[in-house]
């Protein structure tokens, strides 16, 4: 099956990527992530989850949880900044 | 409307708590409100499951709020009363079917509708369907009326339907027995005879409206049967027409003298006038209006009122200058009283002097059905 997130690991060919996470950013209003592992902190001005290699941490404001999976999530709102923790 | 459970829950640690919450439901909107409340939304398929599992982890529900069409229609679902009444109104609905409710009758406008209507409507209105006897029932309207040809009834829904015709009888059978009387004034050319008594012969001349053939026959005991006359008689027939001359009238003829008048109106109201007074004793008068403006916002307009000063003048022209043209106005006045392709057998042209006066008389005589 197609697969977005393969394809374009597989187009880069300079180093290898692992099979971690995945996040799309879209327009700085919806932020869409694959392979989280948790939810470590979450409040309208900074939503924090753990992944495989570390934090990640979403910046903004008025953000919002719109959906949690097991293994995906959704963040809304106006997102000023995502920080990746190691 | 997407259907949707709303919950709203007290926890300590909200993150932990979300976190296991998402190992085993797919939770959305997810908004952390004050005083460690937690709300957030799932699918109602796992509404129930979800209410399990908070009470397994024995979390403070403090809200359920249930949207959309799902619920809207488990709502409907649980209202007994609603649902007794429905049932109820089709039920009522199914059994009052089964009642004729109302009659019609399609006639050929011969029968009078409303007695047979009153009659059908006796023996079946808020009957069972069930219980009405159709052949029963045009029995009893052949019964009841006289001359019918044709009856048939039949249950449509809740409807009667009846059809009924009124016979129709021969002519000989017809209560109509009034003797051929002429049409016009002629002399009798022939006589094409079925049936009736005869009371003129070929050669008779008749006046219009006299009797040609009597609505009876004798029979061998010397009484009189009726009976419808039948015959064709035809007949020479005079159309005439009459012209007048006169040889000295008076005609009225424009001097050349003429005064106009001229006055502007708006809306029927007199604004200017040029004061022109009419001097003529006689006179002819013409009236023109004419819009001054071009559209209907300045309704301005211009009356020209022209009096011609006439005269009058006694004009002499001889009989003979005119005989032709007159003899041919009768013509056409006698081809305008005669039908189409009827053939002038005969016609005669009389001229009467009397004084300045001369009458022509052109008379036609044409063959013409004055009876039958």
């Amino acid at each position: 099956m197609f697969n977005f997130f393969n394809e374009i690991k597989s187009s880069v060919k300079k180093f290898k990527v692992t099979e971690r996470y995945n996040i799309i950013n879209i327009s700085g209003q919806i932020v869409y992530v694959e392979g989280h592992k948790g939810i470590t902190l979450l409040s309208s001005d900074v939503i924090a989850f753990r992944v495989k290699a570390g934090r990640i941490n979403i910046y903004g404001k008025n953000l919002s949880l719109s959906e949690l999976a097991d293994d995906t999530l959704k963040v809304s709102g106006m997102i000023d900044k995502i920080e990746a923790d190691k | 409307m997407k259907s949707y459970c709303k919950f709203e829950v007290k926890v300590l640690r909200t993150e932990k708590f979300v976190n296991e919450l998402s190992h085993d439901f797919l939770i959305k909107d997810i908004e952390q409100k004050e005083g460690n409340i937690l709300s957030f939304k799932t699918e109602p398929a796992s509404e129930r499951k979800l209410k399990k599992y908070l009470k397994k982890k024995d979390i403070e529900i403090l809200l359920v709020d249930k949207k959309g069409a799902y619920y809207g229609f488990l709502n409907i679902i649980k209202s007994w009363g609603l649902i007794a009444g429905i049932v109820l109104g089709l039920a009522f609905f199914f059994v009052q079917t089964m009642f004729i409710k109302q009659v019609e009758v399609w006639s050929d406008g011969q029968v009078s509708e409303q007695e047979v209507m009153k009659l059908v409507e006796s023996y079946t209105i808020n009957k069972l369907k069930s219980s009405i006897d159709t052949k029963d029932l045009e029995v009893k309207i052949y019964d009841e009326f006289e001359d019918l040809s044709f009856v048939s009834v039949a249950v449509v829904g809740q409807t009667v339907v009846v059809n009924v015709k009124k016979e129709v009888k021969p002519s000989e059978m017809e209560d109509e027995f009034t003797a051929i009387k002429a049409k016009e004034d002629g002399r009798i050319t022939s006589i094409e005879h079925v049936q009736g008594t005869l009371c003129v012969k070929v050669g008779d001349i008749v006046r219009k409206g006299d009797d040609l053939v009597l609505p009876y026959v004798l029979n061998a005991q010397g009484e009189e049967q009726k009976i419808i006359p039948k015959a064709r008689i035809m007949a020479d027939v005079w159309i005439t027409s009459e012209v007048m001359h006169n040889s000295y009238y008076k005609e009225n003829f424009r001097t050349g003298n003429k005064v106009t008048k001229n006055e502007v109106l708006l809306c029927g109201i007199k604004i200017y006038d040029n004061n022109k007074v009419n001097p003529f004793e006689n006179y002819d008068t013409v009236i023109k209006d004419k819009h001054i403006a071009e559209n209907n916002i300045l309704p301005f307009i211009l009356r020209e009122t022209t009096y011609y000063e006439i005269e009058e003048k006694i004009v002499q022209q001889s009989f003979s200058e005119v005989k032709e043209k007159i003899i041919e106005q009768c013509k056409q006045n006698n081809l305008q009283k005669m039908g189409d392709c009827e053939i002038i057998k005969k016609e005669n042209t009389i001229i009467k002097e009397a004084g300045n006066i001369t009458t022509v008389i052109h008379t036609c005589v044409v063959s013409r059905d004055i009876g039958g």
